[in-house]
């Protein structure tokens, strides 16, 4: 019995392996073919070819004459660079400690405490990573620079000596930096809380733990993985993290790698190779890490895969209460108020020498920014274009390959996910370098379509996950009904899947949007002249024209904002998730 | 009104006489596990027949196989005369171009749309007429009793009818082949039973062959014309609801379908007349049975007897068996009163055997009885693979 069924399942596996692979791609629709293979082209000139030329400069001397190691050994070797090396990797410690910390006490705070004002605060919270971090930072150099900075005028007015604060130093840009970093930690682990169970709490409670106990040995512990996730993620971000260091660094000539990589791309001599090696090294510890949090968060998909949400019960912490809400307030008056009222004042003040005087304001810097600086005027034009093209393009892509990846079963459709994946782990600037790179001398290279084409490459897998999201929670019987019912695949994609995933699909178009409004990193490295954006803009604005800087940056916020309003109103919060 | 509404709808798509199918060496292997192993079998038109096993035997597969959905690694499949796949003629049929309707286990109504939209769409995509798509969508809700329904949205049916209105897309355009997966397990008890009722009726009067896959043995016997019951995705028996619960063909179906008592036994005297056939129990070897062998067995051979908890008696009386009769003393170990019946539990030897008697039995624990168990009843299998 047992010897005729194996040699039965043998012999047509080895007879016919080529006929049964080509029936196998025959089973495809041929329109998905030809999507992979779109899919798979674009990603290979946006994404593979430029990081590959990165792979190709770095092991070459700067006249491209040979194959050298030199550009590493120099890495190691030059005080100024292992200097910025060192920088980088403080700031980005710094940052995910500060970031951890304030992420999950507010999460722990609005999520499992009776403070009050919770549901506002809980979405207040969050504003900050929908905003430019950049323009954060320009907003911190009004409160807090040591001559004009309004924070140090009013403690000097409360009675010390002189000012307290330096945004222009290594714990400025980390504190900055973690105000933007923290909403990501208190998304992930308010996300963990939600779908923790609260009878795990009570069961500790009732065996006789106390409060703080209970927090420690239970709640936090389940929520550890959703902790490191998170932390992996800030630390790797900010290792590539460029706009923030490069507006509160450079003043304090305090340099990290992406500043370092900047000057080298930009000043001369230029030295493109010596980049790439750089680029090289980031993105491989960067893939690294990531790697990690990859494992991390699967793990912690599995401890909290009992799928439903369930309603957190909330611990009494008595006048506690009262330090939360402190606590709450004190972060959004950081974060979003402060900053937002500091750009505010400055950009109603004809010139801002950090004195608020109420009766000259004027709307005169508005005015200048909209009609008279002509950056910026072809800055918002530039932008808007790339917004809209690039968003559409992006979501286009990153719903076929959504599609392709979670619906079809093509071979090598996995392969299409990790290639898709790639730009994620590559930090902007890095991928601005590597696009920069590979297009330099052609046409191509100053124009308004390798912008496009860095800001597709870099967030189409952004659109990719919101929509997949969506696409998961459909199931795959609505699609396989539809094709029994006697649909084609064209029929059941437009009657069945595209109805279905829209919430998906509008939530991913609103969100490249704002990315690609927000950005300012990648255009640095690839705008020329007449191809600035309004982020670029008001980078050039910066030096020097703080009151119209500040106008410049309300208007951008405001564009951000709206849109993130609209977003709102029309997808659930955890599918904007990074 | 209503009668010339069913009338109608009786005219339009009783005219659809339900096409066969047949799947020969059918085989598919997720990684080095075969879901399905040289599975073939054949299903008469217009009949109800029932893919019936445990969990993970591949019935699904099996299904999506026929219905195109998954691509078979090895076989042929045929709906009436049409070769829909055949791996090694290289023909794969679209699942469009199969004419099937199918019950998906979650029904998969499109919440995005009406109910008439969902029961519509089968036309809609075959390219019909507005007019005649509304009048057809209103005739067939009609006869899965939802008329009126139509412009209702999809998103917020109940349970049952999700599951009219799925089966009201499965027929309206009078596929030759149904296919059914699980239809009725996402169901409470109650509506299962309602609604495996309304689906015979409706399959008796529309008679489109159906498929229609099921982990519920008592499901399967009471909607199947034939059941094909699958292990490991090899079937194990074929035949209707009777022969397969009278006269299971292996171990595996007389513990699968029902409950058995199963008893290990050797050969003493093989097949004298009328396949009876003298047993010695293994774990009592003073006492011998009567049974009835399904294949010719040898002396000494070692088997299994199995018999149905409701084909054993109890009595208190010392009465002198018939012919095929087996009497076995026995003590009574647990009772269960279950209203409809009580189960109970004896000792016979040293092995324990499970009855279900009629209602109106007192019976104490410890007590001592009279077993009956007519040979016919016990079933004798070879292999005593346990
Ligand atoms: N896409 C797949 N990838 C890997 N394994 C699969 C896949 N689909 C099915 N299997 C495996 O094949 C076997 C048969 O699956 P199938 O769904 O046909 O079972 P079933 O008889 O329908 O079971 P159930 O009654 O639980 O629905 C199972 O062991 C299952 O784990
Ligand atoms: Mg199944």
């Amino acid at each position: 019995m047992t010897t005729v069924s194996a040699t039965n399942l043998q012999m047509p596996e080895e007879r016919s392996l080529i006929s049964r692979l080509a029936i196998r791609f025959s089973a495809q629709s041929r329109v998905e073919g030809l999507l992979f293979a779109l899919v798979l082209v674009i990603l290979l000139i946006s994404v593979v070819l430029p990081l590959g030329m990165l792979a190709l400069r770095s092991f070459q001397s700067e006249e491209l004459t040979a194959f050298t190691l030199a550009n590493y050994i120099e890495i190691v070797d030059n005080p100024r660079l292992l200097h910025g090396i060192v920088n980088s990797l403080l700031i980005a410690a710094g940052t995910t400690i500060l970031s951890v910390f304030l992420g999950v006490a507010l999460a722990w705070v609005n999520y499992r405490t009776n403070t009050p004002g919770t549901s506002i605060f809980s979405s207040l919270n969050l504003i900050p990573f929908f905003t430019p971090s950049f323009i954060g930072a320009i907003a911190w150099t009004l409160l807090a620079s040591q001559n004009q900075g309004l924070l140090n005028k009013a403690v000097i007015a409360l009675g010390a000596s002189g000012p307290i604060f330096n945004i222009y130093s290594p714990t400025g840009i980390i504190w900055v930096l973690s105000l933007f970093e923290a909403p990501l930690v208190y998304l992930f682990v308010s996300s963990a809380f939600r779908r923790m169970d609260p009878s795990l709490e009570e069961a500790a409670r009732i065996s006789g733990a106390g409060l703080f106990q209970t927090a420690a040995t239970v709640t936090l512990p389940m929520a550890l993985p959703s902790i490191l996730a998170a932390a992996l993620l800030i630390f790797v971000t900010v290792l590539g993290s460029f706009e923030v260091p490069l507006v509160l660094g450079i003043p304090a000539r305090f340099n990290v790698l992406t500043t370092e990589l900047y000057a080298m791309t930009s000043e001369y001599p230029v030295r493109y190779n010596m980049a790439a090696a750089m680029c090289v090294m980031l993105i491989v510890a960067a893939g690294l890490l990531l790697l990690i949090q990859r494992k991390l968060i699967l793990s912690r998909d599995f401890i909290t895969m009992t799928g439903k949400a369930y309603k957190p019960s909330r611990v009494d912490i008595g006048r506690g209460k009262y330090l939360g809400l402190a606590f709450n307030l004190v972060f959004v008056l950081s974060a979003v108020i402060l900053p937002i009222f500091a750009l505010l004042v400055t950009s109603l003040s004809p010139i801002w020498t950090g004195v608020i005087r109420p009766q000259t304001f004027t709307l005169a810097n508005y005015l200048y920014v909209l009609t008279d600086f002509d950056v910026m005027r072809r800055g918002l034009k530039n932008t808007i274009l790339l917004a809209i093209v690039g968003a559409t393009l992006g979501t286009i892509l990153g719903t076929i390959s959504a599609y392709l990846v979670f619906r079809s079963k093509m071979p090598g459709r996995v392969f299409l996910d990790v290639l898709s994946g790639i730009s994620l782990a590559v930090p902007g600037a890095i991928l601005a370098v590597g696009v920069a790179i590979f297009w330099l001398g052609t046409p191509v290279y100053g124009t308004l379509f390798i912008l496009l084409l860095a800001f597709v490459a870099r967030f189409t897998p952004y659109a990719q996950r919101s929509v997949a999201s969506s696409l998961i929670a459909v199931s795959g019987e609505f699609d396989e009904c539809s094709r029994v019912a006697g649909a084609t695949w064209w029929g059941t994609v437009y009657n069945i899947v595209l109805p279905l995933i829209k919430p998906g699909v509008v939530a991913a178009w609103l969100l490249l949007f704002i990315m690609i409004v927000r950005e300012l990193g990648m255009s640095l490295f690839l705008y020329k002249t007449g191809t600035e954006t309004t982020s670029v803009a008001i980078y050039l604005l910066m030096i020097g024209r703080p009151s119209a800087t500040a106008a410049a940056c309300i208007i951008q916020v405001v564009i951000v904002l709206s849109i993130v309003m609209i977003l709102r109103a029309t997808s659930r919060k955890d599918e904007l998730m990074l | 009104m209503y009668m010339d509404k069913c009338i109608n709808a009786h005219d339009t798509l009783i005219g659809s006489r339900g096409a066969p199918v047949s799947v020969a060496g059918l085989r598919k292997n997720f990684k080095k596990f075969a879901a399905l192993d040289d599975l073939s079998f054949d299903v008469k038109p217009g009949k109800i027949t029932a893919l019936l096993g445990p969990s993970g035997c591949g019935k699904t597969t099996a299904l999506r196989c026929i219905a195109g959905l998954e691509v078979p690694d090895d076989g042929e499949i045929k709906i009436g005369n049409t070769v829909v796949t055949s791996i090694s003629k290289g023909t794969l049929l679209p699942p469009n171009k199969r004419n099937l309707g199918m019950v998906f286990q979650s029904y998969a109504i499109w919440p995005h749309m009406t109910v008439g939209q969902n029961v519509g769409y089968p036309l809609k995509v075959r390219g019909r007429k507005g007019s005649d798509i509304e009048r057809q969508v209103e005739e067939t809700l009609s006869l899965v009793g939802l008329g009126g329904y139509s412009t209702r949205p999809a998103g917020k049916l109940s349970g049952g009818q999700q599951q009219r209105v799925a089966l009201a897309r499965a027929i309206i355009a009078r596929p030759s082949v149904i296919l059914f997966d699980e239809p009725l397990s996402n169901l409470d008890a109650k509506l299962r039973a309602r609604m495996r009722f309304e689906l015979l009726r409706l399959q008796r009067e529309v008679g489109i062959t159906s498929v229609f896959v099921t982990h519920d043995q008592a499901e399967a016997m009471a909607i199947a014309d034939e059941l094909i019951v699958m292990n490991r995705g090899r079937i194990e028996q074929r035949g209707d609801a009777r022969s397969i619960y009278m006269e299971p063909a292996s171990e595996f179906v007389a513990d699968f379908i029902g409950v058995s008592n199963a008893l290990e036994a050797i050969v003493v005297q093989s097949s004298s007349e009328a396949g009876i056939t003298t047993v010695r129990l293994s774990d009592n070897p003073d006492i011998t049975i009567k049974s009835r062998a399904r294949c010719k067995l040898i002396e000494g051979q070692r088997c299994q007897a199995f018999v149905r908890p409701e084909s054993l008696r109890l009595s208190s009386a010392q009465t002198t068996p018939a012919y095929d009769d087996n009497i076995l003393e026995v003590t009574v170990l647990a009772t269960q009163y279950l209203g409809n019946t009580i189960e109970v539990e004896v000792r016979l030897g040293n092995s324990e055997l499970r009855l279900a008697l009629e209602p109106h039995h007192h019976l104490a624990q410890g007590d001592r009885l009279h077993l009956r168990m007519a040979a016919h009843d016990c079933i004798l299998l070879e292999g005593a693979s346990r």
